[in-house]
């Protein structure tokens, strides 16, 4: 095409749509990559913080604040653990202002999960759950909800090997102890 | 006969248990971030959008400590006890059957070696002077 005085794009303009080219393009990765773990940050934050309405605040957080730093994520690693450790350590940060860990756990109020919908078993994990202190609730959510492995855990949390596995020893003991008395 | 370990058993049944509630995202905290996400540029930390610089500086930092280690290594290798590696060794003294401290001062003819002995208590017991070993010898 040839240079007319039609067609010549004033430089800075052409540096302002090369930049939010790149930053939809940013968007774009971004969202492809949250696409498959949403849903579980979003129920591990609801869970983690005992169902408290705070979650959604942590929740919308933890995605600005990864989108923001996402140049910094080492595309050759796993996204679901980078983020789920952004996420921890928002949780961590509203744990120790708010005092979240005894904040009631309220089944009813769980969206359009109604009390009746849940089975006694359910309801009674979650309550075992409820009482936990905060670190070893999120570190119970991360092993029997996300399914992360132990050294994923570690990654995230940054809590040792022996640590994780006592905190899973405990949390499995007060289960068992629970499905016990149930049957 | 395949053995189930009550463990891995009890685990998969809180899975289950753990796994069987979930919910959605809500639709209006979804719109509500994508809304938010529109303002926001990301940015690269400063560590990567330096990094050279970072290189740099560290690659400087650390020849510089070398280079001064070099020249200081030297000094600090003589004054080991203040004797020259190699040249004579003072392994213990003892004065009036007590063991005491010793100090080699420097002198500028290599063929001599001043021993000052000294008892521990600070009082001078000896000042003496001794050849090179094998010098003597």
């Amino acid at each position: 095409m040839a240079l007319t005085a039609g067609n010549i794009i004033p430089l800075q303009q052409r540096v302002k749509e090369t930049g939010s080219a790149a930053r939809a393009q940013d968007r774009e990765a971004f969202l492809a990559y949250l696409l498959p773990v949403k849903k579980h940050l979003y129920n591990f934050i609801l869970k983690a913080s005992n169902f408290s309405p705070e979650a959604d605040d942590i929740f919308q957080d933890t995605l600005l604040k990864a989108f923001r730093y996402f140049y910094s994520f080492d595309r050759c690693k796993n996204f679901k653990t980078w983020i789920f450790t952004i996420a921890h350590n928002l949780l961590k940060d509203v744990f120790r202002e708010k005092q979240l860990g005894h904040w009631p756990l309220s089944l009813a109020e769980v969206g359009e999960i109604t009390v009746d919908a849940v089975s006694n078993e359910v309801r009674e994990i979650y309550t075992t759950a409820a009482a936990l202190k905060p670190r070893p609730r999120e570190i119970f959510f991360l092993y029997y909800y996300n399914e992360f492995t132990i050294p994923e855990i570690v990654e995230i949390t940054g809590l040792t090997r022996p640590n994780i596995k006592f905190i899973l020893h405990q949390a499995r003991k007060a289960i068992k102890k629970v499905m016990e008395v149930q049957v | 006969m395949k053995t189930v370990n009550p463990i891995k058993a009890l685990d998969r049944e809180i899975k289950n248990c753990v796994q069987a509630m979930e919910q959605e995202v809500p639709p209006e905290l979804e719109a509500a971030f994508l809304e938010k996400l529109n303002g926001i540029v990301p940015e690269a930390s400063h560590f990567h959008r330096h990094r050279f610089i970072y290189y740099g500086v560290l690659a400087t930092a650390a020849t510089v400590l070398l280079v001064i280690l070099l020249f200081l290594f030297p000094l600090f290798h003589r004054k080991i006890n203040g004797v020259e590696a190699g040249e004579v060794w003072v392994q213990a003294a003892r004065v009036e059957g007590r063991p005491a401290s010793t100090f080699v001062i420097n002198q500028k003819d290599p063929d001599i070696t001043i021993v000052w002995i000294e008892k521990i208590n600070n009082v001078n017991i000896n000042n003496k002077t001794e050849e090179n070993n094998e010098k003597n010898h």
